[in-house]
């Protein structure tokens, strides 16, 4: 990170450490007023909680200054991710709880409150599905994003789940084309080396592979990963 | 507002609303199922009384709050997807809408009568219907012409100033905050300068108190942190490093 504009630095100093702030001053917030709170109110704090976790991992997991490696190495260095166990569930119980609720309203006739403009539940989901080591974790947050279909402004639930399930192949042929040939390139290649994520009108997206030499490296496999028909 | 005194507001607006059969049925569907639906959790203000007064007065406003709240129509239908290949004929009347409503922006502010109140809440609605259809560069053109009439309004427009800095500028703030997967895929330089366009919009930040007092001030408090976290990734520069590209938050950044 130390090759990074300096604003940058500041920037993740002081909002790594609200973060932090806000957790304490949310915890005390419910410990004094969580009973009088409403069903919606509660649920409303949910959220909160989940978005809460979600950055604080981001943040965490944000290279030091001192590492040598580069950003996109350090990000896709999925041992990082492996401590955060305990993070992802927070999500994926809190949010199993959200789903519930909404699946139990829509039975009485009420709205789920599933089509919404700002970030809610999909996001949240997705990258636990990306970045989350447990697979038990990870299942779980597909299966609540399986669950009911969700569009909460540019995330929606179903193209998530397809994009999830891509990323997810990419993932498995990277880990054994890496096991298989470390003694010849002597360094990880991180997966971000070699795909990007293109997004397109009307939600058309794309993992992409960045360059011939990448797709030679990974295999043969078809350059376009959309499946958008 | 008690509940019985929103349903009469609802009537009155949607019974004047002009418009054809099927913009003032549209309309009511907005007025009764969808702005709710926005609010949410949380704060119904902008939702369920802003821009439902707003809407009633401004052309603009009510074609594009008709063209939410029919995409909203389809979804709950399930047949807002965009894997198949079903009856389109809701999502085209919402298109219909959408355009109407940019028509008629354009006209009002070629003319000079537009408001920069009623302008920004048209900027919101146009981000959150393109957003929502999966039109993501034309969501962040809108995004970014309100941050920039945010900007040039700044400390005018007394009357104005307590709604824009309540209502409008936490909305800005959330919208950018959702488009993060999308501002992550763009160019080092294009998320500079949203970053630059975004910073006017935090403007002044309160501090983190000890305790929260309220749900709202929580809330308020997660989205200027998350603001301030993700502008930060977003400045960083994925040529700096040798090879690999951005930051890579959520995913990867490219250069």
């Amino acid at each position: 990170m130390s090759n990074q504009p300096p604003e940058a630095i500041e920037m993740y100093k002081k909002y790594s450490t609200l973060l932090k702030a806000w957790n304490m001053a949310f915890k005390n917030f419910m410990n004094v007023h969580s009973h009088s709170l409403s069903g919606k109110e509660l649920r409303g704090a949910a959220l909160l909680k989940i978005h809460h976790t979600t950055a604080q991992i981001m943040a965490n997991i944000t290279p030091e200054l001192d590492d040598p490696r580069t950003t996109g190495a350090v990000f896709n260095d999925t041992e990082r991710f492996r401590i955060y166990k305990n993070e992802f569930k927070i999500i994926t119980d809190l949010s199993s709880s959200l789903v519930t609720e909404a699946e139990q309203d829509v039975e009485k006739g009420r709205s789920g409150l599933t089509f919404s403009t700002d970030l809610g539940l999909v996001g949240p989901l997705y990258y636990t599905c990306i970045r989350c080591q447990d697979h038990n974790i990870r299942n779980q947050a597909m299966e609540l994003l399986l669950r009911c279909p969700r569009r909460e402004g540019m995330w929606d639930s179903e193209a998530k789940v397809r994009m999830i399930r891509e990323f997810w192949e990419i993932e498995e042929r990277h880990r054994i084309l890496q096991a298989a040939v470390p003694g010849e390139i002597g360094i990880e290649i991180p997966l971000s080396d070699i795909v990007d994520l293109v997004f397109n009108n009307e939600m058309k997206w794309e993992w992409k592979w960045k360059l011939p030499s990448d797709e030679s490296l990974i295999g043969s496999r078809e350059s376009s990963a959309s499946k958008c028909e | 507002m008690d509940d019985r005194k929103a349903v009469a507001l609802i009537q009155r607006l949607s019974i004047r609303a002009p418009g054809n059969v099927r913009e003032k049925r549209g309309f009511q569907y907005f007025a009764t199922q969808t702005a709710s639906e926005l609010t949410g959790f949380y704060d119904p203000t902008f939702w369920e009384q802003l821009i439902l007064q707003a809407s009633s007065v401004d052309p603009s406003l009510r074609h594009a709050v008709i063209a939410i709240g029919a995409l909203h129509e389809e979804f709950t239908n399930r047949r807002l997807s965009y894997y198949t290949n079903g009856d389109k004929q809701g999502e085209n009347f919402a298109i219909n809408q959408y355009t109407k409503a940019i028509g008629h922006l354009r006209r009002s502010l070629s003319s000079g009568k537009q408001a920069p109140l009623t302008a920004l809440m048209s900027c919101i609605l146009f981000v959150c219907f393109d957003s929502l259809r999966g039109f993501f560069d034309s969501a962040m053109v809108h995004l970014q012409s309100g941050l920039k009439i945010l900007r040039d309004i700044r400390g005018r427009c007394d009357d104005e100033n307590h709604l824009i800095l309540t209502q409008i500028s936490p909305l800005f703030k959330r919208l950018s905050l959702q488009a993060i997967l999308y501002i992550d895929t763009r160019t080092t330089s294009e998320r500079r300068v949203l970053v630059a366009d975004l910073a006017h919009v935090s403007g002044k930040e309160n501090e983190i108190p000890e305790q929260f007092e309220s749900l709202a001030q929580a809330r308020h408090a997660m989205d200027q942190t998350a603001d301030g976290l993700f502008r930060g990734f977003y400045l960083c520069d994925g040529n700096q490093c040798p090879k690999s590209n951005g930051l890579q938050m959520l995913r990867y950044n490219r250069c």
